[in-house]
Protein backbone atom coordinates (compact mmCIF):
# COMPACT_ATOMS: atom_id res chain seq x y z
CA UNK A 1 0.00 0.00 0.00
CA UNK A 2 2.71 2.17 0.90
CA UNK A 3 4.85 1.71 -2.20
CA UNK A 4 1.38 2.09 -4.50
CA UNK A 5 1.09 5.45 -2.70
CA UNK A 6 4.92 6.17 -3.18
CA UNK A 7 4.76 5.13 -6.78
CA UNK A 8 1.34 7.33 -7.81
CA UNK A 9 3.10 10.05 -5.93
CA UNK A 10 6.10 10.13 -7.68
CA UNK A 11 3.74 9.50 -11.48
CA UNK A 12 2.03 12.43 -10.29
CA UNK A 13 5.45 14.33 -9.80
CA UNK A 14 6.40 13.66 -13.31
CA UNK A 15 3.41 14.61 -14.98
CA UNK A 16 3.27 17.95 -13.40
CA UNK A 17 7.01 18.54 -14.07
CA UNK A 18 5.97 17.40 -18.02
CA UNK A 19 3.22 19.76 -17.92
CA UNK A 20 5.00 23.09 -16.17
CA UNK A 21 3.34 25.42 -18.01
CA UNK A 22 -0.56 24.92 -18.99
CA UNK A 23 -0.93 23.82 -22.82
CA UNK A 24 -2.98 26.91 -24.66
CA UNK A 25 -4.42 27.11 -27.77
CA UNK A 26 -3.69 29.41 -30.65
CA UNK A 27 -6.38 30.45 -34.07
CA UNK A 28 -4.91 32.06 -37.17
CA UNK A 29 -7.69 34.35 -38.86
CA UNK A 30 -6.95 32.71 -42.20
CA UNK A 31 -5.63 29.21 -42.49
CA UNK A 32 -4.18 29.66 -45.74
CA UNK A 33 -2.02 33.43 -46.68
CA UNK A 34 -0.05 33.91 -49.34
CA UNK A 35 3.99 34.04 -49.38
CA UNK A 36 4.76 37.60 -48.04
CA UNK A 37 1.34 37.92 -46.57
CA UNK A 38 0.23 38.90 -43.56
CA UNK A 39 -0.87 36.72 -40.05
CA UNK A 40 -2.98 36.95 -37.45
CA UNK A 41 -2.56 35.08 -34.10
CA UNK A 42 -4.70 34.43 -31.73
CA UNK A 43 -3.74 32.66 -28.18
CA UNK A 44 -5.50 31.55 -25.28
CA UNK A 45 -5.05 29.38 -21.87
CA UNK A 46 -1.51 30.17 -22.14
CA UNK A 47 0.57 31.02 -18.98
CA UNK A 48 0.06 34.42 -17.49
CA UNK A 49 2.07 37.59 -17.75
CA UNK A 50 4.37 35.68 -19.75
CA UNK A 51 6.60 36.29 -22.62
CA UNK A 52 6.49 33.75 -25.61
CA UNK A 53 7.97 33.17 -28.67
CA UNK A 54 6.36 32.29 -31.62
CA UNK A 55 7.79 30.13 -34.54
CA UNK A 56 7.17 28.61 -38.05
CA UNK A 57 8.05 25.63 -38.79
CA UNK A 58 8.41 24.30 -42.02
CA UNK A 59 9.83 20.68 -43.49
CA UNK A 60 13.24 22.00 -44.00
CA UNK A 61 13.17 25.38 -41.91
CA UNK A 62 12.14 26.89 -38.88
CA UNK A 63 11.83 30.81 -39.09
CA UNK A 64 11.45 32.77 -36.05
CA UNK A 65 7.97 34.89 -35.94
CA UNK A 66 7.93 37.61 -33.59
CA UNK A 67 7.37 37.39 -29.13
CA UNK A 68 4.44 37.86 -27.59
CA UNK A 69 3.41 38.95 -23.98
CA UNK A 70 0.40 37.21 -22.62
CA UNK A 71 -2.65 39.17 -20.36
CA UNK A 72 -3.26 38.24 -16.68
CA UNK A 73 -5.78 35.64 -18.44
CA UNK A 74 -3.03 34.00 -20.93
CA UNK A 75 -4.44 35.32 -24.05
CA UNK A 76 -2.96 37.35 -27.02
CA UNK A 77 -3.42 38.61 -30.15
CA UNK A 78 -0.63 39.61 -32.68
CA UNK A 79 0.18 40.72 -36.47
CA UNK A 80 2.34 40.55 -38.26
CA UNK A 81 3.72 39.85 -42.13
CA UNK A 82 5.08 36.25 -42.95
CA UNK A 83 8.95 36.19 -43.72
CA UNK A 84 9.42 36.72 -47.27
CA UNK A 85 11.85 33.62 -47.36
CA UNK A 86 9.04 31.30 -46.01
CA UNK A 87 8.17 28.82 -49.61
CA UNK A 88 5.10 27.60 -50.22
CA UNK A 89 3.89 24.66 -48.21
CA UNK A 90 2.94 23.12 -44.87
CA UNK A 91 4.43 24.89 -41.93
CA UNK A 92 3.25 25.04 -37.99
CA UNK A 93 2.70 28.22 -36.37
CA UNK A 94 4.45 27.62 -32.90
CA UNK A 95 4.36 29.00 -29.67
CA UNK A 96 7.26 28.07 -27.88
CA UNK A 97 7.61 28.83 -24.18
CA UNK A 98 10.69 30.38 -22.07
CA UNK A 99 12.02 26.62 -20.89
CA UNK A 100 11.81 25.76 -24.71
CA UNK A 101 8.48 23.27 -24.64
CA UNK A 102 6.00 24.16 -27.14
CA UNK A 103 2.86 25.90 -25.33
CA UNK A 104 0.41 25.58 -28.18
CA UNK A 105 0.98 25.15 -32.41
CA UNK A 106 -1.60 25.12 -34.90
CA UNK A 107 -0.99 24.45 -38.87
CA UNK A 108 -0.97 26.90 -41.82
CA UNK A 109 -0.49 26.64 -45.20
CA UNK A 110 1.72 28.97 -46.99
CA UNK A 111 -0.20 29.85 -50.97
CA UNK A 112 1.38 31.39 -53.86
CA UNK A 113 1.02 35.03 -53.74
CA UNK A 114 -1.63 35.75 -56.45
CA UNK A 115 0.99 37.79 -58.77
CA UNK A 116 1.01 37.81 -63.16
CA UNK A 117 3.41 34.49 -62.80
CA UNK A 118 5.96 34.10 -66.14
CA UNK A 119 4.80 30.23 -66.61
CA UNK A 120 5.50 30.72 -70.09
CA UNK A 121 8.83 31.36 -70.24
CA UNK A 122 10.75 28.09 -71.50
CA UNK A 123 13.66 26.83 -71.45
CA UNK A 124 15.26 28.11 -74.90
CA UNK A 125 14.62 31.43 -72.94
CA UNK A 126 16.04 30.93 -69.76
CA UNK A 127 18.01 27.52 -70.22
CA UNK A 128 20.21 28.29 -66.76
CA UNK A 129 17.10 29.51 -65.04
CA UNK A 130 15.63 28.09 -61.77
CA UNK A 131 12.47 27.73 -60.41
CA UNK A 132 14.46 28.06 -57.08
CA UNK A 133 18.08 29.32 -56.94
CA UNK A 134 18.41 27.43 -53.54
CA UNK A 135 16.79 25.72 -50.51
CA UNK A 136 15.20 29.53 -49.50
CA UNK A 137 15.38 31.35 -52.30
CA UNK A 138 13.59 34.90 -52.28
CA UNK A 139 9.46 34.01 -52.46
CA UNK A 140 9.63 37.03 -54.68
CA UNK A 141 11.48 35.76 -57.19
CA UNK A 142 9.64 35.11 -60.43
CA UNK A 143 10.09 31.12 -60.95
CA UNK A 144 11.50 29.67 -64.11
CA UNK A 145 11.39 26.04 -65.04
CA UNK A 146 14.50 24.14 -65.37
CA UNK A 147 16.06 20.77 -65.94
CA UNK A 148 19.26 21.39 -63.82
CA UNK A 149 19.66 19.55 -60.23
CA UNK A 150 19.19 20.96 -56.79
CA UNK A 151 22.42 21.36 -54.54
CA UNK A 152 20.44 19.19 -51.66
CA UNK A 153 23.37 19.39 -48.52
CA UNK A 154 23.16 15.75 -47.43
CA UNK A 155 26.02 15.22 -44.82
CA UNK A 156 25.84 11.36 -44.15
CA UNK A 157 27.34 10.73 -40.75
CA UNK A 158 30.12 8.65 -39.71
CA UNK A 159 27.93 5.96 -38.17
CA UNK A 160 25.88 6.08 -40.73
CA UNK A 161 28.56 5.36 -43.27
CA UNK A 162 29.24 2.51 -40.82
CA UNK A 163 25.90 0.91 -41.04
CA UNK A 164 25.68 1.46 -44.84
CA UNK A 165 29.02 -0.66 -45.10
CA UNK A 166 27.57 -2.71 -42.48
CA UNK A 167 24.61 -3.79 -44.45
CA UNK A 168 26.66 -4.19 -48.30
CA UNK A 169 29.41 -6.75 -46.58
CA UNK A 170 26.83 -8.87 -44.77
CA UNK A 171 25.08 -9.24 -48.05
CA UNK A 172 28.27 -9.81 -49.61
CA UNK A 173 29.02 -12.47 -47.05
CA UNK A 174 25.96 -14.06 -46.99
CA UNK A 175 25.52 -14.16 -50.46
CA UNK A 176 28.61 -15.74 -51.49
CA UNK A 177 28.21 -18.17 -48.24
CA UNK A 178 24.74 -18.89 -49.91
CA UNK A 179 26.12 -19.67 -53.23
CA UNK A 180 29.14 -21.79 -52.38
CA UNK A 181 26.84 -24.15 -50.10
CA UNK A 182 24.80 -24.38 -53.00
CA UNK A 183 27.19 -25.07 -55.24
CA UNK A 184 29.04 -27.49 -52.82
CA UNK A 185 25.39 -29.44 -52.65
CA UNK A 186 24.35 -32.11 -55.35
CA UNK A 187 22.21 -30.67 -57.97
CA UNK B 1 -6.80 -57.62 -46.07
CA UNK B 2 -10.00 -55.91 -45.10
CA UNK B 3 -8.79 -56.20 -41.35
CA UNK B 4 -5.49 -54.89 -42.21
CA UNK B 5 -6.70 -51.61 -43.93
CA UNK B 6 -9.09 -51.10 -40.92
CA UNK B 7 -5.94 -51.54 -38.74
CA UNK B 8 -4.29 -49.14 -40.77
CA UNK B 9 -7.09 -46.75 -40.63
CA UNK B 10 -7.61 -47.16 -37.08
CA UNK B 11 -3.93 -46.28 -36.60
CA UNK B 12 -4.55 -43.08 -38.63
CA UNK B 13 -7.21 -42.16 -36.54
CA UNK B 14 -4.69 -42.33 -33.34
CA UNK B 15 -3.30 -39.09 -32.57
CA UNK B 16 0.35 -39.10 -33.74
CA UNK B 17 2.59 -39.33 -30.27
CA UNK B 18 4.59 -36.24 -29.46
CA UNK B 19 7.85 -36.28 -31.37
CA UNK B 20 10.41 -37.56 -28.94
CA UNK B 21 13.21 -34.87 -30.24
CA UNK B 22 16.48 -34.17 -28.23
CA UNK B 23 17.65 -30.36 -27.99
CA UNK B 24 20.07 -29.58 -30.42
CA UNK B 25 20.61 -27.69 -33.21
CA UNK B 26 19.57 -30.06 -35.93
CA UNK B 27 16.50 -31.15 -34.77
CA UNK B 28 15.45 -27.44 -34.00
CA UNK B 29 15.84 -27.37 -38.08
CA UNK B 30 13.75 -30.59 -38.28
CA UNK B 31 11.16 -28.41 -36.20
CA UNK B 32 11.12 -25.20 -38.05
CA UNK B 33 10.59 -27.05 -41.14
CA UNK B 34 8.07 -29.06 -40.13
CA UNK B 35 6.10 -26.08 -38.36
CA UNK B 36 6.52 -23.89 -41.42
CA UNK B 37 6.19 -26.73 -43.74
CA UNK B 38 8.80 -26.16 -45.13
CA UNK B 39 9.16 -29.51 -46.78
CA UNK B 40 6.66 -28.35 -49.12
CA UNK B 41 9.61 -26.84 -50.81
CA UNK B 42 12.19 -29.76 -51.36
CA UNK B 43 9.79 -30.33 -54.95
CA UNK B 44 12.13 -30.82 -57.73
CA UNK B 45 12.60 -28.51 -60.65
CA UNK B 46 14.83 -29.06 -63.56
CA UNK B 47 18.26 -28.13 -63.00
CA UNK B 48 18.75 -25.80 -65.74
CA UNK B 49 16.43 -23.37 -63.57
CA UNK B 50 19.71 -22.86 -61.64
CA UNK B 51 21.47 -21.37 -64.65
CA UNK B 52 21.79 -17.21 -64.35
CA UNK B 53 19.09 -16.15 -67.38
CA UNK B 54 16.34 -18.69 -65.35
CA UNK B 55 16.65 -16.75 -62.26
CA UNK B 56 16.15 -13.16 -63.61
CA UNK B 57 12.02 -13.24 -62.47
CA UNK B 58 13.42 -14.05 -59.60
CA UNK B 59 15.77 -11.39 -59.30
CA UNK B 60 13.57 -8.71 -60.36
CA UNK B 61 11.46 -10.20 -57.69
CA UNK B 62 14.50 -9.49 -55.26
CA UNK B 63 14.24 -5.86 -56.43
CA UNK B 64 10.64 -5.82 -56.03
CA UNK B 65 11.04 -6.41 -52.17
CA UNK B 66 13.99 -4.01 -52.09
CA UNK B 67 11.36 -1.55 -53.91
CA UNK B 68 8.83 -2.42 -50.87
CA UNK B 69 10.93 -2.01 -48.35
CA UNK B 70 12.51 1.13 -48.86
CA UNK B 71 9.26 2.66 -50.24
CA UNK B 72 7.80 1.92 -46.72
CA UNK B 73 10.34 3.87 -44.93
CA UNK B 74 10.60 6.61 -47.32
CA UNK B 75 6.86 6.90 -47.07
CA UNK B 76 7.03 7.81 -43.35
CA UNK B 77 8.63 11.20 -44.33
CA UNK B 78 6.65 11.70 -47.47
CA UNK B 79 4.17 14.39 -47.27
CA UNK B 80 1.94 13.81 -50.45
CA UNK B 81 0.41 17.33 -50.84
CA UNK B 82 1.23 18.97 -54.10
CA UNK B 83 2.36 22.15 -51.34
CA UNK B 84 4.79 19.98 -49.28
CA UNK B 85 5.83 16.77 -51.60
CA UNK B 86 8.68 18.35 -53.17
CA UNK B 87 10.39 19.71 -49.89
CA UNK B 88 9.63 16.24 -48.19
CA UNK B 89 12.03 14.46 -50.30
CA UNK B 90 14.35 17.07 -49.61
CA UNK B 91 13.73 16.27 -45.93
CA UNK B 92 14.27 12.57 -46.44
CA UNK B 93 17.69 13.16 -48.78
CA UNK B 94 18.85 15.80 -46.57
CA UNK B 95 17.56 15.21 -42.85
CA UNK B 96 16.62 11.14 -42.52
CA UNK B 97 19.13 9.57 -40.65
CA UNK B 98 20.62 7.33 -44.26
CA UNK B 99 17.44 8.80 -45.96
CA UNK B 100 19.54 9.76 -49.06
CA UNK B 101 21.16 6.38 -49.15
CA UNK B 102 17.59 4.72 -49.19
CA UNK B 103 16.04 6.83 -51.89
CA UNK B 104 19.26 5.60 -53.76
CA UNK B 105 18.65 1.72 -53.29
CA UNK B 106 14.74 2.76 -54.01
CA UNK B 107 15.72 4.63 -57.13
CA UNK B 108 18.33 1.84 -58.16
CA UNK B 109 15.95 -1.00 -57.33
CA UNK B 110 13.47 0.45 -59.60
CA UNK B 111 16.29 1.03 -62.29
CA UNK B 112 17.41 -2.50 -61.75
CA UNK B 113 13.97 -4.26 -61.67
CA UNK B 114 13.09 -2.47 -65.26
CA UNK B 115 16.22 -3.84 -66.87
CA UNK B 116 15.90 -7.44 -65.64
CA UNK B 117 12.17 -7.46 -66.39
CA UNK B 118 12.73 -6.32 -69.74
CA UNK B 119 15.53 -9.56 -70.20
CA UNK B 120 13.22 -11.80 -68.19
CA UNK B 121 10.55 -10.76 -70.59
CA UNK B 122 13.18 -11.57 -73.98
CA UNK B 123 14.52 -14.61 -72.78
CA UNK B 124 11.07 -16.07 -72.11
CA UNK B 125 10.26 -15.16 -75.76
CA UNK B 126 13.12 -16.42 -77.29
CA UNK B 127 12.61 -19.24 -75.61
CA UNK B 128 9.04 -19.74 -76.25
CA UNK B 129 7.60 -20.26 -72.91
CA UNK B 130 4.62 -18.64 -73.64
CA UNK B 131 3.38 -21.76 -75.46
CA UNK B 132 0.62 -23.61 -74.37
CA UNK B 133 -0.19 -24.70 -71.44
CA UNK B 134 1.86 -21.20 -69.89
CA UNK B 135 -0.38 -18.66 -71.31
CA UNK B 136 -1.81 -17.50 -68.30
CA UNK B 137 1.93 -17.59 -66.91
CA UNK B 138 2.96 -15.36 -70.27
CA UNK B 139 0.10 -12.79 -69.58
CA UNK B 140 0.32 -12.26 -66.01
CA UNK B 141 4.27 -11.19 -66.37
CA UNK B 142 3.26 -9.03 -69.12
CA UNK B 143 0.67 -7.40 -66.97
CA UNK B 144 3.75 -7.59 -63.87
CA UNK B 145 5.86 -5.58 -66.67
CA UNK B 146 2.44 -2.80 -67.22
CA UNK B 147 1.99 -2.68 -63.75
CA UNK B 148 6.14 -2.19 -63.07
CA UNK B 149 5.78 0.42 -65.48
CA UNK B 150 2.96 2.11 -63.98
CA UNK B 151 4.76 2.11 -60.63
CA UNK B 152 7.75 3.96 -62.44
CA UNK B 153 5.96 6.44 -63.36
CA UNK B 154 3.83 7.16 -60.43
CA UNK B 155 7.15 7.37 -58.75
CA UNK B 156 8.46 9.52 -60.73
CA UNK B 157 5.48 12.26 -60.45
CA UNK B 158 5.79 12.23 -56.93
CA UNK B 159 9.46 13.82 -56.44
CA UNK B 160 7.26 16.62 -57.17
CA UNK B 161 10.38 18.30 -59.24
CA UNK B 162 10.65 19.38 -62.74
CA UNK B 163 10.51 16.01 -64.14
CA UNK B 164 7.79 14.89 -62.06
CA UNK B 165 5.69 18.41 -62.81
CA UNK B 166 5.86 18.05 -66.27
CA UNK B 167 5.15 13.73 -65.92
CA UNK B 168 2.61 14.73 -64.26
CA UNK B 169 0.90 17.19 -66.71
CA UNK B 170 1.49 14.14 -69.27
CA UNK B 171 -0.59 11.72 -67.13
CA UNK B 172 -3.37 14.58 -66.99
CA UNK B 173 -2.96 15.28 -71.14
CA UNK B 174 -3.10 11.55 -71.64
CA UNK B 175 -5.95 10.74 -69.43
CA UNK B 176 -7.75 13.98 -71.54
CA UNK B 177 -6.95 11.88 -74.79
CA UNK B 178 -8.77 8.90 -74.11
CA UNK B 179 -11.70 10.40 -72.72
CA UNK B 180 -14.18 9.04 -70.06
CA UNK B 181 -11.52 5.96 -69.51
CA UNK B 182 -8.49 8.79 -68.33
CA UNK B 183 -11.35 10.49 -66.03
CA UNK B 184 -9.44 9.48 -62.49
CA UNK B 185 -6.18 10.31 -63.77
CA UNK B 186 -7.43 14.14 -64.39
CA UNK B 187 -7.63 17.21 -61.38
CA UNK B 188 -11.65 17.54 -62.35
CA UNK B 189 -12.37 13.85 -61.17
CA UNK B 190 -12.46 15.27 -57.61
CA UNK B 191 -12.10 18.40 -55.81
CA UNK B 192 -11.44 16.44 -52.50
CA UNK B 193 -7.89 15.33 -53.23
CA UNK B 194 -5.09 16.84 -55.22
CA UNK B 195 -4.07 14.38 -58.10
CA UNK B 196 -1.02 14.30 -56.82
CA UNK B 197 -2.37 12.56 -53.42
CA UNK B 198 -3.98 9.98 -55.61
CA UNK B 199 -1.10 8.77 -57.58
CA UNK B 200 0.66 8.97 -54.41
CA UNK B 201 -1.87 6.55 -53.39
CA UNK B 202 -1.59 4.71 -56.46
CA UNK B 203 1.90 4.57 -56.36
CA UNK B 204 2.24 2.58 -52.66
CA UNK B 205 -1.54 0.71 -52.18
CA UNK B 206 -3.53 0.03 -55.51
CA UNK B 207 -0.73 -0.68 -57.88
CA UNK B 208 1.45 -2.50 -54.94
CA UNK B 209 -1.99 -4.68 -54.59
CA UNK B 210 -1.79 -5.95 -58.13
CA UNK B 211 1.67 -6.25 -58.47
CA UNK B 212 1.24 -9.11 -55.49
CA UNK B 213 -1.52 -10.46 -56.95
CA UNK B 214 0.27 -10.54 -60.45
CA UNK B 215 3.27 -11.89 -58.43
CA UNK B 216 1.55 -14.78 -56.19
CA UNK B 217 -0.47 -15.84 -59.75
CA UNK B 218 2.36 -16.22 -61.92
CA UNK B 219 4.28 -18.33 -59.01
CA UNK B 220 1.77 -20.11 -58.33
CA UNK B 221 1.68 -20.90 -62.28
CA UNK B 222 4.84 -21.58 -62.29
CA UNK B 223 5.32 -24.02 -59.05
CA UNK B 224 2.51 -26.33 -60.87
CA UNK B 225 3.49 -25.76 -64.73
CA UNK B 226 6.97 -25.55 -63.74
CA UNK B 227 9.12 -23.82 -66.23
CA UNK B 228 9.23 -24.89 -69.54
CA UNK B 229 11.80 -27.15 -69.82
CA UNK B 230 12.30 -30.91 -71.26
CA UNK B 231 14.99 -32.61 -68.86
CA UNK B 232 13.57 -34.74 -66.11
CA UNK B 233 13.05 -32.67 -62.41
CA UNK B 234 16.15 -33.55 -60.50
CA UNK B 235 16.91 -30.80 -58.23
CA UNK B 236 15.51 -29.56 -55.08
CA UNK B 237 13.71 -26.28 -55.39
CA UNK B 238 15.72 -25.32 -52.08
CA UNK B 239 19.34 -25.68 -54.11
CA UNK B 240 17.36 -23.10 -56.86
CA UNK B 241 15.92 -20.92 -53.81
CA UNK B 242 19.67 -21.19 -52.00
CA UNK B 243 21.04 -19.64 -55.36
CA UNK B 244 18.35 -17.67 -55.58
CA UNK B 245 18.74 -15.61 -52.26
CA UNK B 246 22.63 -15.98 -52.88
CA UNK B 247 22.59 -13.84 -56.10
CA UNK B 248 20.18 -11.52 -55.07
CA UNK B 249 22.07 -10.28 -51.98
CA UNK B 250 24.85 -9.68 -54.45
CA UNK B 251 22.64 -7.88 -56.25
CA UNK B 252 21.34 -6.02 -53.05
CA UNK B 253 25.07 -5.35 -52.03
CA UNK B 254 25.31 -4.02 -55.73
CA UNK B 255 22.42 -1.56 -55.13
CA UNK B 256 24.08 -0.69 -52.13
CA UNK B 257 27.15 0.57 -53.23
CA UNK B 258 25.33 2.41 -56.15
CA UNK B 259 23.35 4.28 -53.95
CA UNK B 260 25.69 5.35 -51.58
CA UNK B 261 28.09 6.19 -54.50
CA UNK B 262 25.97 7.66 -57.40
CA UNK B 263 22.79 8.85 -55.55
CA UNK B 264 19.89 10.22 -57.53
CA UNK B 265 19.80 14.08 -57.43
CA UNK B 266 16.40 16.04 -57.39
CA UNK B 267 15.49 18.66 -59.59
CA UNK B 268 14.00 22.39 -58.76
CA UNK B 269 10.05 22.14 -57.80
CA UNK B 270 8.27 21.87 -60.78
CA UNK B 271 6.49 25.09 -62.54
CA UNK B 272 3.44 24.40 -64.45
CA UNK B 273 2.36 24.80 -68.35
CA UNK B 274 6.70 24.58 -69.45
CA UNK B 275 8.39 21.06 -70.68
CA UNK B 276 11.96 21.75 -70.18
CA UNK B 277 12.99 17.91 -68.66
CA UNK B 278 13.06 14.65 -70.21
CA UNK B 279 11.43 11.25 -68.69
CA UNK B 280 13.15 8.63 -66.66
CA UNK B 281 14.87 6.57 -69.04
CA UNK B 282 12.62 3.78 -69.02
CA UNK B 283 10.01 6.57 -70.38
CA UNK B 284 12.52 7.51 -73.12
CA UNK B 285 11.17 5.34 -75.91
CA UNK B 286 7.77 6.70 -75.07
CA UNK B 287 9.36 10.54 -75.21
CA UNK B 288 10.57 9.54 -78.72
CA UNK B 289 7.74 8.34 -79.96
CA UNK B 290 6.37 11.86 -79.24
CA UNK B 291 8.72 13.57 -80.68
CA UNK B 292 7.47 12.34 -83.66
CA UNK B 293 3.94 12.04 -82.76
CA UNK B 294 2.77 14.37 -80.50
CA UNK B 295 0.88 13.82 -77.46
CA UNK B 296 -0.33 10.93 -78.81
CA UNK B 297 2.64 9.46 -78.98
CA UNK B 298 2.44 8.45 -75.36
CA UNK B 299 -0.98 6.62 -75.79
CA UNK B 300 -0.15 4.61 -79.19
CA UNK B 301 3.61 3.52 -78.34
CA UNK B 302 2.84 1.76 -74.94
CA UNK B 303 -0.16 0.08 -76.98
CA UNK B 304 1.61 -0.81 -79.22
CA UNK B 305 4.56 -2.08 -77.13
CA UNK B 306 2.00 -4.05 -74.95
CA UNK B 307 -0.73 -5.12 -77.43
CA UNK B 308 1.68 -6.74 -79.34
CA UNK B 309 3.05 -8.62 -76.14
CA UNK B 310 -0.46 -9.74 -74.69
CA UNK B 311 -1.31 -11.43 -77.94
CA UNK B 312 2.31 -13.33 -78.45
CA UNK B 313 0.23 -16.58 -77.13
CA UNK B 314 -2.44 -15.81 -79.99
CA UNK B 315 0.15 -15.35 -82.58
CA UNK B 316 2.19 -18.55 -82.18
CA UNK B 317 -0.18 -21.36 -81.88
CA UNK B 318 2.25 -23.67 -83.44
CA UNK B 319 2.66 -27.14 -81.23
CA UNK B 320 6.26 -28.09 -82.91
CA UNK B 321 8.72 -25.78 -80.50
CA UNK B 322 10.95 -26.56 -83.48
CA UNK B 323 9.41 -24.49 -85.63
CA UNK B 324 9.48 -20.73 -84.85
CA UNK B 325 7.29 -18.67 -86.82
CA UNK B 326 9.85 -16.36 -88.21
CA UNK B 327 7.71 -13.49 -88.98
CA UNK B 328 6.80 -13.61 -85.39
CA UNK B 329 10.82 -12.97 -84.44
CA UNK B 330 11.51 -10.63 -87.30
CA UNK B 331 8.27 -8.57 -85.37
CA UNK B 332 9.51 -9.14 -81.99
CA UNK B 333 13.29 -8.04 -83.04
CA UNK B 334 11.89 -4.93 -85.08
CA UNK B 335 10.14 -4.13 -81.88
CA UNK B 336 12.86 -4.54 -79.44
CA UNK B 337 15.42 -2.52 -81.90
CA UNK B 338 12.43 0.42 -81.97
CA UNK B 339 12.17 0.01 -77.74
CA UNK B 340 16.46 -0.10 -76.96
CA UNK B 341 16.89 2.66 -80.21
CA UNK B 342 13.98 4.95 -78.79
CA UNK B 343 15.70 5.21 -75.28
CA UNK B 344 18.99 5.63 -76.93
CA UNK B 345 17.40 8.42 -79.26
CA UNK B 346 15.57 9.64 -76.26
CA UNK B 347 18.90 10.47 -74.57
CA UNK B 348 20.49 12.63 -77.34
CA UNK B 349 17.29 13.81 -78.72
CA UNK B 350 16.64 17.35 -78.44
CA UNK B 351 14.04 18.85 -75.30
CA UNK B 352 10.65 19.15 -77.20
CA UNK B 353 7.25 20.27 -75.96
CA UNK B 354 4.30 17.85 -76.21
CA UNK B 355 1.44 18.77 -74.65
CA UNK B 356 -0.38 21.08 -77.01
CA UNK B 357 1.68 19.80 -79.73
Amino acid sequence: MRRSTFTLALLAGISALAYAHPKGTIRLARKEVSVGGELVVTGAQLSKNETLRLQLRGTLETFPLAEVRTDASGTFRARFALPVEARLGNYTVVVVAPDGDVAAQTELLVIAAAAPVAADSGAAEHPAGHAMPNTSPAATDIPHASAEMMEVPVATTGSEWAVILTIIVASVAGGAALLFRALRSPS
Amino acid sequence: MADHVHAERAAEARPHPAPTLTPGPEHRDVGIKERLALNELEYRIAPVANRLPYMLGGLTFVGIITLIFTGVLMDQFYNPTPVGAHDSVVYIMSRVPMGNWLRGLHYWAATIVLVSVVLHLVYVFWRRSYLRPREVTWWAGVALFLTIFALAFTGSVLRADQEGSEALAHAVAGAQLVGALGTPLTPAFTRSAPLLARLHNAHVSLLPIVLLALVGLHFWLIRYLGIHAHEPKTVPFTNHLRRLTGFGLLLFAILGTLAAIVPPGIGFPGIEGVEVTKPFWPFLWIYAVENTLGIWGMILAPLVLFGFLFIVPLLDRSYDESRRPRWLVTLAGLLLVLYVGGIVYGVFAPQMQHIGM
